[in-house]
């Protein structure tokens, strides 16, 4: 039988085009370009010239921040991600409910995913600042040492983390979607069962949660190993490199070494790396992904 | 239900034909001209083919009082303009100023994209020192500001240029100037300035030396990239740690004696690592202390020779004779940028390196800091250290050489780096000193700070550490280096040593042709 549309789906299909000339063009171009450039050495302003593997090889085995940045992105993934969606997790239980304010809090909640990030990182350059900071002005009131968690090897990093955790806002309203969505006859009749509130959580909860779970999952680790903007407004990548995220490293050979050559080799790098990660957690989650138990 | 809408059956091929068509259509009008191509920028106007003599710039004859000229609309003529002699050469206004002359073309038409990151409270003296005089003069050129701030400027031009569609006036330095003179994105001035008279005696040697890339100048100096470290003294500090405010620290051993009773007032001496964009501060001491980083062709790193080991050795004591660690003694914010006037105003630390333009801004941002300021210390244990101070960056202004209206452009930098008005008063309504010697003998700028004698000897003390386009590599390297014993990770002269290697390799790659 031959296959028909509507005309409805033509028209539907007029008005992506813009947006598909959009992905061709922004999105599926430079894409397909970084590919071509990550063979070659190319200085921006001039014409790339083809150099096969040399930018692999030399990333692979020449260059010690390759794997300090390397480094310094898994602590940050590794570290951030379950933090991350713990807190959206336990929010979104937490402000799933009708109680007086509620809406103000999951304002307040949401509101600093969407200021721009880089309002977000001055604002906490200022908060941090050693000597003037409110955060160190409050901690001496209570007898705590003055921490210069910018210039600190050892604190930068949890100091970034914790900042980016307060952006939790919208993988928090993901979870709290998922959790309207649980039939509450789940719920009842866990409860005629004789199920604790707890019991109820991680029987019932969790489990129809868990496409939400693996969908906040792989956007989280796929944002955290793009981690960028506030390395580079606090401190551009120091102390000592220990804030030299990969990204960051991208950017520092695209736009001050210019070598948009290698750059473009790291970042095939980190597009193979997170389809790695993501390919692999697609695989397991039919074993704790539940998709059909309603 | 309708005729108009009834469902009409198409097959999928049908769809996406009728979307790849949209598709194509849509890409064509967006990668389109929106007017019809531009030829190839053309070359400069002959200058010949102007009219000499424009009636703003061919007004007074004798040069304006100073009091004139700090009017901006009076200054903004010419002090004195005559009808160039017509001697078969280029045809332009005589301006006569300075005690010099040069031509200039008032009646050159065009748009300025003048890309630059005088931003904040130097926008309004962009405006009044040099957009409204300049227009005054040249009524048929139009200046567009485009001014952001200075981090990202480099990737923005970076982006303009590789795209074709370059600003006609960058405001550039250092290692920015080398890498788009060395991809031939920007135009040697040699040319133009001899065309208009301009020399290059005008200016401080080092100041043009360091916008210069394989002997040809690439941009000139708006501001100086010498006067970029003095040693600034909180005068009530000193006094509240019983040290006396009228004898600032002249050595290294005077500074070292200041931490002990600064400490017991609870204050902090100095975080020297706060240096200035792509200088470190063991650069600047291993010069203060007779040393180089590297020879004059740059192909020898000399960072690790004994005068930048027991630069470094100092550094890392005096931290750590403060604080132990380097984040005890750090002012904040990031290290490669300059002290920021509220970061010293905050009043915890006694001593701030920095240049000339602490004064304007300490005056319009924190007035109620009292300070002084004197010259870099040196090292009273080494006979060879002397004041010196390192410039390997110096904002320049250039024509990108796939930009239009490049006359104009040319018009805009002769008068923002050389005319009395945009040379002179811009840096003057700074307290600080302008690149273009005779500028720096006008009474205002003496008379604005009690410490033009130590601006004036910073200058002379000024040396131009020249760069290539690898710059940014090596400057990274430099902070990695910095850090490595800051931190502890290596002895001074191992860590020295190691980069040094690293550097070599970069130089040596660099001038064998590899990238």
């Amino acid at each position: 039988m031959a296959r028909l549309v509507s005309r409805e789906t033509v028209w539907g299909y007029g008005f992506i085009a813009p947006w598909i000339v959009g992905l061709l063009l922004f999105t599926a171009g430079p894409i397909v370009a970084v590919f071509y450039w990550s063979f070659t050495d190319y200085p921006i302003l001039s014409a790339p010239t083809w150099v096969g593997l040399k930018n692999y090889e030399k990333i692979l085995t020449g260059d010690p921040l390759f794997w300090r940045s390397i480094q310094n992105t898994a602590y940050y993934v590794l570290l951030r991600v379950p933090l991350h969606l713990l807190l959206a997790f336990v929010l979104a239980l937490l402000i799933n409910r009708s109680i007086r304010g509620i809406s103000f809090l999951r304002t307040a909640i949401y509101l600093p995913s969407v200021v721009p990030i880089v309002a977000l990182a001055v604002i906490w350059r200022l908060l941090l600042d050693p000597r003037g900071g409110y955060l160190n002005y409050y901690g001496s009131l209570i007898g705590l040492p003055a921490t210069n968690f910018l210039t600190s090897e050892a604190l930068i990093k949890p100091a970034i983390i914790g900042i980016s955790l307060f952006q939790v806002g919208v993988a928090m309203v993901i979870f709290m979607a998922g959790l309207q969505a649980i039939p509450e006859q789940l719920y009842e009749a866990a409860a005629i069962d004789g199920a604790s509130a707890w019991q109820r959580l991680v029987n019932v909860t969790v489990p129809m949660l868990t496409p939400v779970i693996l969908y906040n999952l792989i956007v989280d680790i796929i944002n955290s190993f793009q981690v960028f903007a506030y390395a580079f407004i606090l401190t551009g990548g120091a102390p000592a490199n220990a804030a030299l995220f990969y990204v960051l490293y991208i950017y520092k050979h695209a736009f001050e070494f210019f070598q948009m050559g290698y750059a473009s080799a790291l970042s095939v790098i980190l597009f193979l790396v997170i389809l790695v990660f993501t390919a692999i957690l697609m695989s397991f989650s039919d074993r704790w992904v539940q998709y059909d138990r309603i | 239900m309708d005729e108009t809408q009834r469902s009409i059956p198409r097959s999928r091929r049908d769809v996406l034909r009728t979307g790849l068509l949209l598709s194509v259509t849509a890409l064509a009008a967006a990668c389109a001209p929106s007017t019809p191509a531009p030829a190839k920028p053309a070359e400069p106007a002959k200058p010949a083919e102007s009219k000499p003599a424009a009636p703003a710039a061919a007004a007074p004859a004798t040069a304006p009082k100073p009091a004139e000229a700090a009017k901006p609309a009076e200054a903004a003529k010419p002090a004195a303009a005559a009808p160039a002699a017509k001697t078969g050469g280029p045809t332009g206004t005589v301006i006569k100023e300075l005690g010099r002359d040069y031509l200039a073309y008032p009646d050159v038409k065009g748009t300025i994209q003048f890309s630059n990151c005088w931003a904040a409270s130097r926008v309004q003296l962009v405006e009044d020192t040099w957009i409204k005089p300049f227009q005054q003069i040249y009524p048929g050129i139009k200046v567009e500001n485009d001014v952001g701030n200075c981090p990202p400027l480099l990737e923005k031009q970076t982006t303009q240029v590789a795209a074709g569609a370059p600003p006609n006036v960058m405001m550039i330095r250092g290692g920015g100037l080398a890498f788009f003179a060395d991809q031939k994105k920007i135009d040697a001035l040699d040319d133009l300035m001899a065309r208009d008279k301009i020399e290059k005696s005008w200016y401080y040697e080092t100041e043009l030396k360091t916008r210069m890339h394989q002997g040809k100048v690439y941009g000139l100096p708006n501001v100086t990239g010498g006067a970029n470290f003095m040693l600034f003294y909180n005068t009530k500090l000193m006094e509240k740690a019983g040290l006396d405010p009228n004898k600032p620290p002249k050595t290294w051993q005077d500074v070292d004696a200041m931490v002990e009773p600064v400490k017991k007032a609870g204050l902090l001496t100095w975080d020297p690592f706060k240096a200035n964009a792509s200088q470190t501060a063991h650069e600047i001491f291993t010069y203060q202390n007779g040393g180089r980083y590297w020879d004059d062709e740059v192909k020898k790193i000399l960072w690790n020779e004994p005068a930048g080991v027991e630069a470094g050795e100092w550094l890392l004591q005096l931290v750590k004779a403060q604080g132990d660690k380097y984040e005890n003694v750090n002012i904040g914010g990031v290290r490669k940028d300059t002290i920021q006037p509220q970061e010293w105003a905050a009043e915890k630390y006694v001593l701030n390196m920095n240049g000339s333009w602490t004064f304007f801004l300490m005056k319009t941002t924190a007035p109620h800091v009292q300070y002084g300021a004197t010259t870099m210390p040196t090292n009273a244990k080494n006979p060879a250290s002397k004041l010196a101070t390192p410039a390997d960056v110096g904002w320049a202004f250039s024509i990108a050489t796939d930009a239009k209206d490049k006359e104009a452009a040319w018009e805009w930098i002769k008068f923002t780096t050389t005319s009395k008005m945009g040379a002179c008063k811009f840096v003057e309504a700074q307290n600080r000193p302008s690149p273009v010697i005779d500028c720096n003998d006008s009474p205002e700028l003496k008379g604005g700070t009690p410490y033009w004698g130590v601006v004036e000897a910073d200058l002379k003390a000024n040396v131009a550490v020249p760069v290539l386009p690898i710059h940014p590599k090596i400057a990274d390297l430099m902070y990695e280096m910095e850090d490595a014993f800051l931190y502890e990770r290596m002895p001074v002269k191992e860590a020295l040593d190691k980069y040094a290697a690293d550097a070599q390799k970069l130089l040596d790659d660099h001038h064998a042709g590899k990238r």
